[in-house]
């Protein structure tokens, strides 16, 4: 009898891991859209520099390699790179 | 009814394509054809090369460039991590478009791509300059490889 039960505890136990490892692969699987990855990163590329954002609330790609963006914080940012490859991020006034 | 040697001489002239009718008939094509070239030269890409400073030997591999990062000291630990995944995060979503699985668009893993060197770009312009050259002269020359079907798969097939 106290065989049996511990064997339906691991079956159990293995079950449970095996759904929560299942759960974490789907979750893990469901790719952003273009735009969130776009967003993320312009994120990222502003705070490297230590500017204030929070989140990227809108973007717009100006011309190749050029965005206007607007952040959570209130802040408007320019963000380029010029021909030397060199990133530039300017607080739009 | 026999036809004279006149109607049958006039007759052939009109059948031949007269030079005014090849050119009404070429012109347009001609055109067409321009028109058509036109976005593949107005997409030439403006991206930081011309203005780079030489290298004597240029990075022509995302992967490469993912390894030179991981010996730099200008970067911690964890950022580099980051970029690692993200990296891989890229090379991933190319592998699919050129599977047909992707669900993004060559010119939105173009500007996925650009965004990646960006955030490189932004670590290195600082603090590692030849590493950062190396990018530079590299940005174009890595899309090139990596947006072409069989040169992606020779390197990361």
């Amino acid at each position: 009898m106290n065989k049996m039960y511990m064997r339906m505890k691991l079956i159990n136990s293995l079950l449970f891991v095996s759904l929560l490892s299942l759960l974490v692969t789907a979750c893990d699987r469901q790719e952003d859209s273009h735009e969130d990855i776009v967003k993320a990163d312009l994120l990222l590329i502003i705070d490297s520099l230590g500017s204030p954002c929070d989140q990227v609330l809108e973007y717009e790609a100006t011309e190749e390699l050029a965005y206007t963006v607007s952040c959570e914080s209130g802040d408007s940012y320019l963000i380029s790179v010029n021909p030397q490859g060199r990133v530039d991020v300017q607080n739009k006034e | 009814m026999k036809l004279s040697q006149e109607t049958i001489s006039t007759a052939r002239k009109t059948d031949r394509p007269s030079g005014v009718q090849v050119c009404c008939t070429l012109l347009p094509v001609l055109v067409m054809s321009i028109v058509l070239s036109l976005p593949a030269i107005a997409h030439e890409p403006s991206r930081p090369r011309g203005g780079c400073p030489p290298v004597e030997e240029e990075i022509v591999d995302l992967q490469i460039l993912g390894d030179m990062l991981a010996d730099t000291r200008a970067i911690g630990l964890f950022t580099k991590l980051s970029l690692k995944k993200d990296i891989e995060k890229v090379l991933s979503r190319l592998s699919k478009f050129h599977d047909g699985k992707s669900k993004f668009t060559l010119e939105q893993l173009e500007e996925q791509y650009d965004l990646l060197l960006m955030k490189i770009a932004i670590h290195l312009q600082d603090n590692d300059l030849t590493l950062h050259t190396h990018l530079c002269n590299a940005w174009l020359v890595i899309w090139e490889d990596l947006r072409d079907f069989d040169r992606f798969h020779e390197h990361h097939g």
